[in-house]
């Protein structure tokens, strides 16, 4: 069994080990041998083939995971569309040096399953490279009805900067959408991400992200996930170069009975990085959500910056918050903290609009949309339009 | 009259970056004096009393430092204090969860292990000397510098200084954040502690504190070295003048 | 009792899901030799009733088929072979002092301990016999209505009682070391204080110190009735020395409506030793638990305070200093559940870590539905004297009512130069001025014990703190 790709949690400390939960799995066929065939019959592109073909070897060997608080749909292999696969930039026309940048940073993601399984049967994934110092502006990247698995790679070069947007907002209620992205964030570039997430009833989301971050470059992540769905995200952010910058701000809203697991975590490998990670969300009806966010410092990354926080919000006796931050450190010269508040508003904030005549229900719910003005003002920097649509999305649900 | 403090050609510069801070420093010290060593802000005055007292940040790179006669430059900070050299610092550090009246007997300890002065008799002499410089029981109680207001963080130096009893003390910047009352009252203590033997050396912006405590010596120090030195009066001078017109003048003997 | 198992089956139901997943696991942790009949003399060598020895042989075979913990330390070295020898009825003591650790010996005298604590201390000691301190404060109590004597002879002289509390704070099938506890104990307090009687005296474990020393197995059980007040200490900073290497504790208390109790730990288990500790108290309304907790030795140690707020108003305050030193990985936290409404929580967890120790706090604080205007913090600090240790800190928070407070914060820090430079220019060394650091950031657990716990400990943390940093 290969573990030579990167593990999202740490498990020693010189010669000490700690037992780390592994969760039970099914070994179920969907008859994915013969899918792969098809796909890699239609490939023009040998590397990918035959990179596919060991990607294989290992996800047969794997049981579909059983996670304690979610249940994903298992995804319908059948019903998906492989002869046309999206582009132009389509991952099917990745080049030598995007499969070295796929075999180098090779992750466990939401489950080492579904990334293999998003790697594997890709049928949409966009591979976006800039040149040195080019500013190739705000990228919208589409997805069909039929995107169900994305294998995406974003390779900014040497100083330069992008913005890409993503909304996934397929209905996958009879299926699992399943994506992986990785971001490779050059010397001095800088990537903005955002991610538009609408989960819809009875629907499936798996997310895995990996992002690697060189000296003075900047990563902004902004991601909104809504809907009554099932989401689980798993976002690694490696902060491998000096002085990089990284700002990441989940935001998250459960309506009926959607359940969340978002995990986000920053890995400060090399000095003077900054690792903002600030999660805020809504919960109301059934829904429930786990949000963790680790700090992950190795020893050597002194003059880290790292503030991990979350602020999560219930709008109903019978939503469920719940949240891990984790504060992992080996180096003692660092600038690093954690915080979480759940459930309440501040009694200062709380007594000022009672003052104004709202009830506590009402000041939460006020600033519960509040939450969400600060997404609206980061979308609409971008594209209004759909900074419009995810509002009204996001409000029309709360 | 021995000498306390004899500063030779010393140049010092801040370890990081090799940046020279102290240019050439000269100074004399003797016993029973009061010196004030003053200059505009940010010329690393401050530098010169954490110098002497062998802050790891910065290292000599030429020159000498002698305590009652004695080579100090290789000595460790603890060394030196133990000597009978004491620095009011300008931001003392927080020392969360050890209370301030045991903070002082532990420096005490350290200062005079062959006193044999009980606890009981050690404590109520910080409860005394707390009283004159009106502080009172909870303010011992509290934990070091924890939480201090500006003016108390002071008061909590100059209380140390008065209760360890030093040979030279180094009051850096004793009057920031003082109002007029506070300083009176650490004025006061300060020439209490004149009185009994211990030598001054006060670094100051300002000419304030030189009225109550008044100096035998004034030095400026302007870009790391001494420009000119003299009695009482140049404080005032200065006052009235400012800075810049003792940067173009001679140095007096 | 109803009630109570209400709770404890809530807490069940989250476990039975995935706790018969991986019995493989359940192999390799066996104890050679332990078996049916082994227990069975035990129990009559300690002449149980009936009831204890079927508790015993259903908690056996709860053990046997259950599987490791899911998290924390890795116990695949312990040795578990010596096991037997020394829980059997008929073993004989034969420590004897030369085997002690020289390390051990040097910090008895070091700190200062009294020849004949020493022996007791180092599992040695004959001649040690604390009958004489306890039996005039023994006198005091009996007056007062208060039962105090080792959980043995409670359930001999008391067995009503102790069968109404005995494992119903916690189930054999909790985890694997309760079941093992509650098959092969053996020792340990029973403490009973009557309705509103307030102790004023901390009472302590080591009144009660007798031949065998601090058992690896005890099983204690203290209840505080209806509006009394009590403080018990358990423990001590001097380094206890066993030639088990293997503990697996449990205390059970009981805090009823209005009662108070503080129960305070220091463990200082020799370096060679894996602690696995299970302390669970029940609080009723407006009952008040305080955990007061200092893990300093052992090498590997996993120990999480737990209360469980079933009454109206109960409170919880837990404050707890772990030092994980050279070769110590100690993972150690604190769990709060909070079931009944305007229940409250404070947890303040320090930890140290120093010469390439790992400290790692895990906490679980969960908010149930019913929990309504319930309130609760928690606050971690995090002291890293070097960069050859790790400290980490992973807590679960679980809200699922709409109306609850809560907030959860940490940091890690270091000690500044600029502080090093203000003490040594106050005539310290180096060494003691980070000392006089350390000692100031657990402080507020030092003051929580009786004086002369506190005293030893500082020394010891002195020791430590100096002998490690070069």
């Amino acid at each position: 069994m290969n573990t030579s790709y990167q593990k999202t949690v740490r498990s020693g400390h010189k010669n000490f080990r700690s037992v780390v939960h592994e969760p039970k799995r099914l070994f179920e066929s969907y008859s994915e041998e013969e899918v792969l065939g098809k796909i890699i019959k239609e490939s023009k592109n040998t590397m990918l083939s035959e990179y596919l073909q060991k990607r294989f070897q290992e996800y047969k060997e794997i049981g579909f995971p059983v996670f304690k608080r979610i249940s994903l749909n298992r995804p319908n292999f059948k019903a998906v569309n492989f002869e046309k696969l999206c582009g132009p930039n389509s991952i099917a026309d990745i080049d030598e040096q995007g499969m070295e940048l796929i075999k180098k940073y090779d992750f466990e993601g939401t489950d080492r399953k579904y990334l293999l399984m998003a790697e594997l049967f890709g049928n949409c994934g966009y591979y976006i490279r800039t040149q040195d110092d080019q500013d190739v502006g705000i990228i919208k990247l589409k997805y069909g009805d039929n995107s169900i698995f994305e294998n995406s790679l974003f390779n900014l070069k040497p100083g330069s900067k992008a913005v890409i947007i993503r909304q996934i907002n397929g209905n996958y209620s009879d299926t699992l959408r399943n994506g992986v992205i990785r971001g490779v964030i050059g010397r001095n570039s800088e990537l903005v991400l955002i991610n538009i997430i609408k989960t819809a009833k009875a629907g499936s989301i798996s997310e895995s992200g990996y992002f690697s971050l060189n000296d003075n470059s900047r990563l902004r992540v902004v991601e909104v996930s809504a809907g009554q769905g099932k989401y689980v995200s798993n976002y690694v952010y490696s902060m491998d170069g000096k002085n990089s910058v990284l700002r990441a701000a989940p935001l998250f809203m459960g309506a009926g009975e959607s359940v969340s697991d978002i995990f986000h975590t920053i890995k400060f490998n090399a000095p003077a990085a900054i690792g903002v990670l600030e999660a805020k969300g809504v919960l109301k009806d059934r829904s429930s959500c786990i949000f963790r966010g680790t700090l992950d410092i190795s020893k050597g990354a002194f003059d880290a910056d790292g503030k991990e926080s979350s602020f999560t919000l219930s709008l109903s006796p019978h939503a469920k918050m719940q949240t891990i931050p984790g504060l992992l450190v080996a180096e003692n010269r660092v600038n690093a903290s954690h915080a979480a508040t759940l459930g309440s508003i501040s009694e200062e904030k709380l007594y000022y609009m009672m003052n104004r005549g709202f009830s506590k229900t009402q000041a939460k719910k006020l600033i519960s949309i509040g939450i969400f003005d600060e997404l609206t003002e980061a979308l609409e920097l971008y594209d209004k339009e759909i900074a419009q649509e995810t509002v009204d999305y996001v409000y029309s649900n709360l | 009259m021995s000498k306390i403090l004899e500063i030779f050609d010393l140049r010092a510069s801040i370890k990081e970056d090799g940046r020279e801070i102290l240019k050439g420093i000269n100074l004399s010290i003797s016993e029973g004096e009061t010196h004030a060593v003053m200059g505009p802000n940010g010329s690393g005055k401050s530098t010169l009393a954490n110098v002497i007292m062998g802050n790891p940040k910065y290292e000599i790179t030429n020159g000498d430092i002698l305590f009652m006669g004695r080579s100090i430059k290789n000595l460790s900070t603890d060394e030196r204090a133990k000597l009978g050299l004491f620095m009011s610092f300008q931001m003392p550090e927080e020392i969360d969860g050890v209370k301030m009246r045991q903070f002082i007997i532990n420096s005490y300890r350290n200062m005079k292990p062959d006193d044999e002065i009980t606890v009981l008799k050690l404590s109520s002499k910080i409860s005394d000397y707390a009283r004159d410089l009106m502080l009172g029981d909870e303010f011992l109680q509290r934990y070091t510098n924890f939480g201090f207001s500006g003016g108390e963080k002071k008061k909590g130096e100059i209380l140390q200084m008065g209760v360890l009893e030093p040979r030279l003390a180094i009051l850096d910047e004793i009057d920031s954040g003082l109002d007029i009352d506070a300083m009176r009252i650490v004025a006061q203590s300060i020439t209490k502690i004149k009185s009994g033997k211990t030598a001054l050396l006060l670094i100051t912006h300002y000419q304030r504190i030189l009225n109550y405590v008044v100096p035998d010596f004034v030095h400026v120090y302007i870009d790391g070295q001494i420009v000119t030195t003299d009695g009482a009066s140049l404080a005032k001078e200065i006052e009235e003048k400012g800075y810049n017109f003792v940067k173009a003048g001679d140095v007096h003997e | 009792m109803s009630d109570n198992q209400d709770i404890i089956y809530d807490l069940q139901k989250g476990q039975e899901k995935y706790d018969f997943r991986n019995k493989q696991a359940a192999k390799s942790m066996v104890i050679p030799g332990l078996n049916e009949s082994i227990i069975r003399e035990i129990s009559e060598s300690k002449s149980e009733p009936q009831w204890m020895l079927e508790q015993r042989l259903n908690a056996f075979k709860i053990y046997e088929t259950w599987h490791e913990p899911n998290f924390g330390v890795d116990l695949s070295n312990v040795d578990l072979s010596k096991i037997v020898t020394y829980i059997h009825p008929r073993y004989k003591k034969a420590t004897s002092w030369d085997n002690v650790p020289p390390e051990i010996k040097e910090t008895f005298e070091k700190l200062g301990v009294p020849q004949a604590e020493r022996l007791a201390l180092s599992g040695v000691g004959a001649q040690y016999d604390s009958e004489v301190v306890y039996h005039n404060i023994k006198t005091e109590l009996e007056s007062q209505g208060i039962i105090f004597l080792d959980t043995e002879s409670a359930v001999r002289k008391y067995p009503d009682l102790v069968k109404k509390y005995f494992m119903k704070a916690f189930s054999p099938s909790n985890h694997r070391y309760s079941a093992l506890n509650n098959a092969i104990w053996s020792g340990g307090t029973f403490l009973y204080i009557p309705p509103n009687v307030n102790v004023k005296l901390p009472l302590q474990a080591y009144f009660r110190m007798n031949n065998e020393g601090m058992g690896q197995f005890e099983h204690s059980i203290i209840i505080a009735d209806e509006g009394s007040r009590l403080h018990f200490v358990e423990g001590c900073s001097a380094p206890y020395y066993n030639a088990i290497n293997f503990h697996a504790g449990m205390v059970e208390i009981f805090v009823k409506k209005g009662a108070r109790v503080k129960y305070s730990t220091i463990q200082n288990w020799s370096k060679n030793t894996f602690n696995l500790n299970s302390k669970r108290a029940i609080v009723d309304q407006d009952g008040i638990m305080e955990w007061v907790t200092g893990s300093m030795g052992s090498h590997k140690s996993m120990t999480y305070p737990t209360s469980i707020l079933r009454g109206k108003g109960a409170k919880n305050e837990t404050i707890a200093v772990s030092f994980a030193g050279p070769n110590q990985h100690l993972d150690t936290g604190s769990k709060v559940f909070m079931f009944a409404p305007y229940t409250s929580s404070t947890v303040d967890s320090r930890s140290i870590s120093l010469g390439g120790g790992w400290s790692f706090y895990r906490g679980w604080l969960k908010v149930d539905e019913r929990a309504r205007g319930a309130k609760a913090t928690v606050r971690c600090n995090a002291l890293m004297l070097d960069n050859e240790s790790r400290s980490d800190t992973i807590p679960l928070i679980e809200v699922f009512t709409d109306d609850a407070d809560v907030g959860h914060e940490a940091k890690v820090g270091r000690i500044s130069d600029e502080q090093i430079f203000y003490l040594m220019s106050r005539g310290m060394s180096e060494k003691e001025a980070k000392s006089m650091i350390v000692r100031g950031f657990i402080e507020p657990f030092a003051k929580e014990l009786p004086l002369e716990y506190a005293i030893e400990m500082n020394k010891l943390l002195n020791l430590e703190v100096e002998s490690t940093i070069g």
